[in-house]
């Protein structure tokens, strides 16, 4: 007696201990996920403080706990493997330890119960899973109802359809929601009676063409079944205070209106899936509601806790898998105490209290004050945020909000810009630019008149005339011996120039320049390019290096607001390679099929005829990308109508100007560029195939040198 | 250095105490002695006791109760308490484990040998005989009468004889026909070329006997042949004589059949025992057996072993075990016989152990070099087998404490961790602390999940009721990694012990089909050496261990404290950085300055200002490509921070006011990869196990994951000395003071080259560091800092940042406890982590305050946005203006504590509460602190929640 005495003393001693802040700092990195979707790093959000054990409770060790739960009476965690629930105070004292309570005059117990949850009168409902129904039972621990449902009650369910409750919550207006196991139709939802009142939440389901086909010809029956085939199977739902339902499936979490409507947001970068771009993805097992609609989500694979705001931006992770206080083995479920985080680990049996640090403090404030309406102490609390954390785009955006309401676009431009936030960059910009307009209306419009004013007076002075002349005596000073022989401009062969052009580069200017009127002209163009010999080999490669040129360009800088790219990934050589390999194989196989089907145009006429096709590629696309940089999103869609036009120019110049190089008529040109087509196809896949055994026979060398001078 | 300590190993301590004290340890032999330690050796299991004088307290190499006291291991395991030391090995792709007391000292394998002032022990490990090699095949009766029987008594002589049978060859008789032996005439072999004009006589006393009889039989029927021939024929006498005579014919010719069948066997073992003969251990066969194989048995009787059953073979082994008659004079048998001689097993390895006294130091050593592993070692098939010996862990449970004991074990994880007796933590760990941290050079993780702090110094200890140990590893610490398990675990006992990796694997991955080891190219050649210091009563705990170190490392080094009173303020500034920009559409490298040597001086004189009085201003990032700048092999300052002028100006305004300015510079890690940059992979880098050159990779910090595009490559160590000196030699034209050595006090890695000349095991890398930091020291003049805290690098540096001030926490090594600062107090100027990169400022502030340390902030002049989308984005919060006021604070709060230390270093420290620490100091001041979020009473005195109380020295 006097042994067990000194135990309870020495365990008092320890709990004392666990009340406490460790001195250590979390044995885990936080990051962030930037717009590309890279891991950065991000200052600790949450720490842990201590964790709690039954035997430090005095009430034995737990076993495979699965529930945690916060209300207003306190902390009640289902203790899965014990049959039993524990009610603790918020300061972690043992209220009550549920093992049986009173079942209208009969003693009952539970058996491996899952969940619970606890309204604001102190109510309790546990899925009691293996007895197959909910528990309702009073603060004093005595039951008011049980629930349960078979499938005789509901005619849509399965015929193997057994209700194994797991999850369970309950709403303001009392609608009990419910998880059962291997149910794949949504969240049963019972009202106050207890009644099965249908299953919500199961995502409508948009049948594809083979769907529809098969409803048409299958039975009453079948099309019944078909109809309710609802692929969705819950793992957690719990209700906030607002009356919302989050549900969790897989690495998706729902937020979910009261009667099921799907009201999930994600307007972050990324949707709010946990890990993003990982092998496993995340797998959400328990969210925790919290203030404005924010909320966290325990990841099971990497044991890490996700928040959220309302709108899906991802606020901070934190949390990992390992054996160091602060990372759990097998975390089952997490809830919300205040500020802290309570995280229950099912493996260990214990739960880890886990505290904001300053960092989540300020992220938390800045939320709030932004609710509440005070933008201007958002911006503060932002600003602070950034201080800890350059990496937070969000917080930049934050700021720039508040710039916004300030009037001051120029800076929000800038915060947006660093938070990667386009719309509001636009919107920003939008204002900037328009009160950048509206402020030097009269500057703007004075120089504009002047310049006119001057230009006309230039012209009656002839100037432009005197210019052009000039131009043309250039040309001709400029002009080589032989092509003014050639043109039988004699006149030419007298005029004095000491710096005539080498006959070859001049063809190649020439031949540039008489790009622009092939572009206009693309019939007599395309015909003088290969019968007058206009066009030839150097301008056309000129041109190839101009269109790989302007793509480079336009990847790079295209404006902010258009541009998701990140430049720091960028390979050139991919870039050149996906504009010149395309042009090559299509000349190379367009000439190997029209020599079979007696085309006029030899290799080098289809290559420059090609390349002089995507002149308005460039023409277009370099002003366009300059413009792209001082417009708005609004506008864009002018960008992409222009971008779409140079393409659709382009290749109606590349299809004519086959045509006319080979001398086809229109029926057999429209064949043989879907022959083409066919044959790049062709060329692609037996290329590929050709890597794949280059590859495999590199390996093979590889292997061959390793075992020869690696073996011991 | 080496050979300094050797001159301490040497010169060795001769004054032994007179009159030795009479030996408490029963079974144990006085070894050596001197007036603070008396050395014990069990010449029975090689077991080493120590004695204390000072305290009396002895200390065994292991257990003295093992074999009762443990519960939970059994067999080979249990057995392994009884071991000096457990070696790993490979045998093709499996991992072998022997320890020296299962497979040595129970062998009866090892040597005690007296050195001055101690003992050597030389195990071989592994039976170097099989139980068969120890019996003679065929051996003359001479030999076998001399040498085997004479030292046995008759029962034994009859255990052994009764499973031979002897014979000889004799000349043929006339007429005599041979035994016709089956197998030779399925052979078409000759018996006249085998056995010439020579016949087999099996000369058994049975074998004698029952030919006799048939001799007899035969005289019986000559006799009888002779009586019918002279009696009449037809008569009935004569027909009962004929009847009797075809009996007795019938059964000669059974009896001289089954002796001849006998022979015939005989004949046929003993040629199969000859034709088993190796020539170069090569099967000879029985077609090759000529006289010339048997002429040795002409005359002479000889024993062959008959064939016999294994249990009667174990018994004949026991027998002779007992005898000097060793499988080497079984070779001298088999081989004057012709016979196959034993070979030796050769999977075998030679280890000596040596404790030494010195002083008041026991020291242990495994001299390296004289150790033999079978390292392409013919086997009995003529195929060159290696068993690379891999891993050694010493002494693992030297002065282990057993469930009762009180106490706990310490390890240097991170700031220092102890390891309670008794914890309630339900986990199956042990801890494991790599000493400086893994190799980099090893092969490259695929992905990093555990986080943990870094082991930096080479020391172990444990405290066990009263009394305790420290353990210093002064050679082959950087092939250390730290061990401790507590009772319950795996034994009964608590252990803690350093195991020493001599030999590193490395895998081959071939295509998909699978992986070929390939191991270092040579194992440690140096010595392992460990030095235990005993601790009395008073000095048994961890800060007993850490002042030991401390006394230990000034005394050997000549350490010349550096503190003189006052916090250190250490501001790490970053000058540029490297980002990837679009120029006209091509991305492209850009340094984009974050603090030019102007804003260095802005930052500085602003510090200045507010009267901060120990400033120490490390400069990152400004070499040519800022943080990750160009190969150093030259002084090339980032032209975008300023001109020569500038840094110049920079550097006379640091000496002016005596501020330390250590410029950053980061040898080991290469990062600039151009055509030009004077370094090329193939030739400079340090190589992996697999020959490729060692690449510094980043770490998806979300899953773990590495990523697949290196940043850079590992310069090797033997380039080290070249690139300095020509950095160096070039800043004779600035006035640089200080430098900053990346990478030096956190990092020691190998280079794996193939090629012999250029490899380089760990050990031998500490010693270039070493060097190079002596050199940088010693004749360029310069004031040397590194991060961390790597003990490498204690005897040359002045000032240490980014010091763990904690612990992995590991679940049961969860106490952390100061080791590190204790060290360091009161000789180097130390902070911890930066204050601005920590999620709890106020914590680490108070980790300061406890142990007297500095505190560092990293700062840049622009600001922190620029780091944003960079691979610098770690730094996510530099701006120095967001901190500049909180600095002056924090500052002014510490200076206030270190002010009224002077230097001291900490005399004591003790944890008076969950989460409240005391630390005295030696002149007298006391620093009381309370991590808790609540206030707690000591003594008369309330200390606040989150706060310290000071009381100064001499109140």
């Amino acid at each position: 007696m006097k042994a067990r005495c000194l135990v309870t003393l020495a365990m008092t001693l320890l709990l004392v201990q666990f009340w406490s802040a460790a001195a250590a700092a979390a044995p885990y990195q936080s990051y962030t996920y930037n717009i590309h979707g890279h891991a950065v790093p991000a200052p600790q959000a949450y720490e842990p403080k201590f964790a709690v054990t039954g035997d430090s409770l005095q009430i034995g060790s737990l076993k495979e706990p699965q529930d945690i739960f916060v209300g207003k009476h306190g902390i009640y965690i289902v203790d899965t493997g014990n049959h039993r629930i524990i009610h603790l105070d918020h300061n972690w004292n043992v209220i009550s330890v549920i093992t049986k309570f009173d079942n209208n005059g009969t003693a009952d117990a539970f058996k491996s119960p899952h969940g619970i949850y606890v309204t604001d009168d102190g109510n309790m409902y546990v899925a009691d899973t293996e007895n197959g129904r909910i528990v309702i039972l009073e603060p004093n621990g005595s039951c008011v109802k049980t629930i349960s449902v078979t499938k005789s009650d509901y005619d849509a369910f399965d015929q193997s359809f057994i209700f194994k409750p797991t999850k369970v919550a309950v709403s303001q207006l009392n609608v009990i929601y419910v998880i059962s196991r291997n149910t794949y139709d949504g969240i049963l939802t019972f009202d106050q009676e207890g009644t099965f009142r249908g299953f919500i939440g199961a995502p409508p389901v948009t049948p594809s063409l083979a769907d529809i086909f098969w409803s048409m010809i299958a039975t009453e029956e079948q099309r019944k079944r078909m109809a309710l085939f609802l692929p969705v199977e819950y793992n957690y739902v719990t209700v906030d205070q607002e009356g919302y339902l989050y549900a969790t499936e897989g690495n998706v979490l729902r937020r979910l209106s009261p009667t099921g409507n799907d009201l999930s947001r994600a307007l972050g970068f990324w949707e709010p899936i946990g890990d993003i771009n990982a092998t496993p993805t995340s797998v959400f097992i328990s969210v925790a509601p919290r203030d404005w609609g924010s909320y966290s989500v325990l990841d099971r694979n990497r044991g890490r806790v996700f928040t959220y705001d309302v709108d899906g931006n991802l606020l901070y992770v934190f949390g990992g898998i390992g054996n160091q206080l602060g990372l759990t083995q097998t975390p089952s479920a997490i809830a919300a105490l205040g500020d802290s985080l309570l995280i229950l680990d099912s493996r260990l049996g214990e739960v880890t209290v886990f505290e904001p640090t300053l960092y989540a403090q300020l992220i938390h404030s800045a939320i709030d004050a932004y609710n509440r309406g005070d933008y201007a102490g958002s911006a503060d609390y932002w600003q602070q945020v950034l201080k800890l954390n350059a990496n937070l785009d969000y917080a930049y955006s934050g700021i720039g909000r508040a710039q916004m309401l300030n009037g001051d676009f120029a800076a929000a431009m800038a915060s947006y810009r660093l938070g990667n936030d386009r719309p509001g960059y636009s919107s920003a910009y939008n204002r900037y630019r328009h009160t950048m307009l509206a402020g030097s209306f009269s500057r703007i419009m004075t120089t504009a008149a002047i310049i006119f004013v001057v230009l006309h007076i230039l012209t009656r002075l002839g100037l432009f005339a005197r210019l052009r002349s000039r131009a043309k005596e250039l040309k001709q000073k400029l002009m080589p011996r032989e092509v003014a022989a050639c043109r039988g401009d004699f006149r030419n062969l007298h005029v004095t120039g000491k710096r005539r052009l080498p006959v070859g580069i001049w063809m190649t200017f020439s031949g540039l320049y008489y790009s622009l009127h092939v572009i206009s002209h693309p019939f007599d163009g395309f015909w003088d390019l290969k019968h007058e010999k206009r066009g030839n080999l150097g301008a056309a490669v000129i041109l190839t290096a101009l269109v790989s040129w302007t793509y480079i360009f336009m990847r790079q800088q295209t404006g902010f607001l258009f541009n998701y790219r990140d430049i720091t990934n960028q390979n050139i050589y991919m870039d050149i390679a996906s504009i010149v390999v395309p042009m090559l194989l299509w000349t190379v196989v367009n000439w190997a099929l029209t020599t079979l089907m007696d085309g006029k145009g030899t290799l080098r006429e289809i290559f420059i005829t090609t390349a002089y096709a995507l002149t308005p590629f460039v023409l277009v696309n370099i002003p366009l990308t300059i413009i792209s940089n001082y417009i708005t999103l609004d506008e864009g869609t002018f960008m992409y109508i222009a971008r779409f036009i140079s393409l659709f120019w382009s290749f109606t110049l590349l299809f004519f100007g086959t045509m006319v190089v080979h001398e086809y008529d229109l029926g057999k040109n429209i064949l043989i560029t879907g022959f083409t087509v066919a044959g790049i196809a062709t060329v692609l896949f037996i290329g590929l195939l050709f890597f794949n055994v280059i590859d495999l026979m590199g390996a093979f060398v590889i292997v061959i040198y390793r075992e020869l001078f690696m073996r011991v | 250095m080496f050979a300094k300590l050797a001159a301490v190993i040497a010169v060795l301590f001769t004054v032994l105490s007179i009159g030795t004290a009479a030996a408490p340890l029963s079974d144990m032999t006085l070894i050596a002695e001197n007036e603070y330690l008396a050395l014990y050796i069990n010449e029975a299991n090689a077991e080493v006791a120590v004695l204390d004088k000072s305290s009396n307290q002895t200390w065994y190499s292991n257990p003295q109760d093992w074999n009762t006291g443990e519960k939970i291991a059994n067999g080979t395991t249990k057995n392994q308490l009884g071991a000096q030391f457990i070696i790993t090995y490979d045998r093709d792709n499996s991992e072998i484990i022997r320890d020296s007391y299962n497979h040595s000292v129970q062998l009866g394998q090892f040597t005690i040998v007296p050195i001055a002032n101690g003992v050597r022990v030389e195990y071989l490990v592994n039976d170097l005989w099989q139980s068969d090699d120890y019996i003679p095949q065929v051996i003359s009766k001479e030999r076998m009468e001399s040498v085997v029987l004479s030292e046995l008594s008759a029962k034994d002589q009859n255990t052994i004889l009764s499973n031979y049978g002897l014979f000889m060859l004799v000349e043929l008789k006339e007429g005599e026909s041979r035994v016709d032996v089956p197998g030779l005439r399925v052979r078409n072999l000759s018996k006249e070329k085998i056995f010439g004009n020579y016949t087999l006589l099996i000369l058994d006393p049975s074998y004698q006997n029952r030919l006799a009889d048939a001799e007899a039989l035969r005289a019986q029927i000559d006799q009888l042949q002779q009586q019918i021939a002279a009696s009449p024929s037809g008569t009935a006498e004569m027909e009962a004589l004929q009847k009797q005579l075809k009996s007795l014919e019938d059964n000669y010719t059974k009896q001289i059949n089954s002796l001849n069948k006998e022979k015939a066997d005989f004949i046929w073992e003993l040629l199969n025992k000859i034709a088993d003969m190796r020539v170069d251990y090569v099967r000879l066969g029985l077609e090759k057996i000529t006289f010339d194989h048997v002429k040795q048995f002409v005359n002479t009787p000889t024993y062959m072993l008959k064939q016999t059953p294994p249990f009667v073979r174990q018994n004949m082994v026991k027998v002779l075990k007992t005898t000097s008659y060793t499988p080497e004079d079984v070779i001298d048998d088999h081989i004057a016989n012709n016979v196959r001689a034993p070979y030796p097993n050769i999977e075998v390895f030679r280890i000596a152990v040596e404790y030494v006294l010195d002083r008041d130091n026991l020291v242990v050593r495994v001299p390296m070099d004289q150790i033999e592993y079978p390292n392409r070692v013919p086997d009995v098939d003529g195929i060159k087998r290696t068993y690379p010996l891999k891993n050694i862990k010493l002494l693992p449970f030297f002065g282990a404490a057993n469930m009762a004991s009180e106490g706990y074990l310490f390890v240097p994880d991170g700031s220092g961790a102890l390891v309670p007796f008794k914890h309630d933590k339900n986990t199956s760990t042990i801890v494991r602390c790599e000493i400086y941290g893994r190799d980099s050079t090893l092969d490259p993780l695929e992905s990093v999940s555990v986080w943990q702090r870094q082991a930096h110094l080479p020391v172990f200890g444990m405290r066990s009721n009263n009394s305790g140990f420290v353990a210093i590893i002064e050679e082959g610490d950087a092939l250390g990694t730290i061990v401790a398990d507590v009772a319950g675990n795996r034994y009964s006992y608590n252990f803690v012990y350093s195991e020493f990796t001599v030999l590193n694997r490395g895998r081959v991955g071939l295509d998909r089909v699978g992986y070929i080891n390939t191991y270092q190219m040579r194992p440690y050649q140096g010595e392992i050496r460990i030095r235990y210091k005993f601790l009395d009563a008073a000095a048994a705990d961890y800060v007993g261990m850490a002042k030991y170190y401390q006394k230990y490392l000034i005394d050997k080094y000549q350490l010349q404290p550096t503190d003189t009173g006052g916090a250190a303020l250490f501001i790490d500034l970053i000058g540029a950085i490297t980002v990837v920009r679009p120029v006209l559409g091509i991305s492209m490298p850009v340094t984009v300055p974050l603090t030019t040597y102007e804003q260095a001086q802005e930052i500085a004189t602003a510090l200045l200002n507010e009267g901060i009085g120990h400033l120490y201003l490390r400069y990152t990032g400004m070499l040519a490509g800022g943080i990750r700048h160009r190969f150093p092999d030259e002084f090339v300052p980032e032209k975008r921070l300023g001109d020569r002028a500038g840094l110049n100006d920079l550097l006379e305004f640091a000496a002016e006011n005596q501020m330390p300015l250590y410029l950053n510079v980061d040898f080991m890690h290469v990062y600039d990869q151009g055509l030009f940059s004077g370094f090329s992979s193939r030739r400079d880098a340090a190589r992996l196990l697999n020959n490729s050159p060692a690449v510094v990779y980043n770490y998806n910090i979300a899953t773990g994951q590495r990523i697949p595009a290196g940043i850079g490559n590992y310069l090797s160590p033997s380039r080290l000395s070249s690139v300095i000196n020509s950095f160096v030699s070039e800043l004779k034209p600035y006035q640089v003071s200080g430098l900053s050595l990346a990478g030096f006090g956190t990092e020691v890695y190998s280079d794996f080259n193939k090629d012999p000349q250029l490899f380089i095991d760990r050990q031998q890398s500490v010693q270039i560091l070493q060097d190079q930091m002596q050199q940088l020291v010693q004749e360029e003049g310069l004031d040397l800092m590194v991060d961390g805290g790597n003990a490498v690098a204690l005897p040359y540096v002045s000032s240490i940042v980014n010091v763990p001030l904690d612990t992995s926490g590991y679940p049961i090594a969860s106490e952390r406890v100061p080791f590190l600062p204790i060290v360091l107090r009161g000789v180097f100027q130390f902070a911890g982590q930066p204050l601005n990169m920590s999620s709890n400022i106020r914590r680490e502030l108070l980790k300061a305050v406890e142990v007297g340390a500095g505190v560092q902030f990293v700062w840049s002049y622009a600001d922190s946005s620029l780091v944003k989308e960079t691979d610098f984005d770690a730094y996510l919060s530099l701006c120095y203006r967001d901190w500049f006021e909180q600095a002056i604070a924090i500052y002014r709060e510490i200076n206030k504590v270190s002010e009224a230390l002077q230097g001291a270093r900490i005399s004591d420290h003790q944890k008076l509460a969950h989460n409240v620490y005391q630390t005295r100091f030696d002149n007298g001041s006391v620093v009381i602190v309370n991590y808790n979020d609540y206030p707690v009473q000591v003594g008369e005195i309330e200390i606040g929640a989150e706060d310290y109380l000071l009381v100064r020295g001499g109140i």
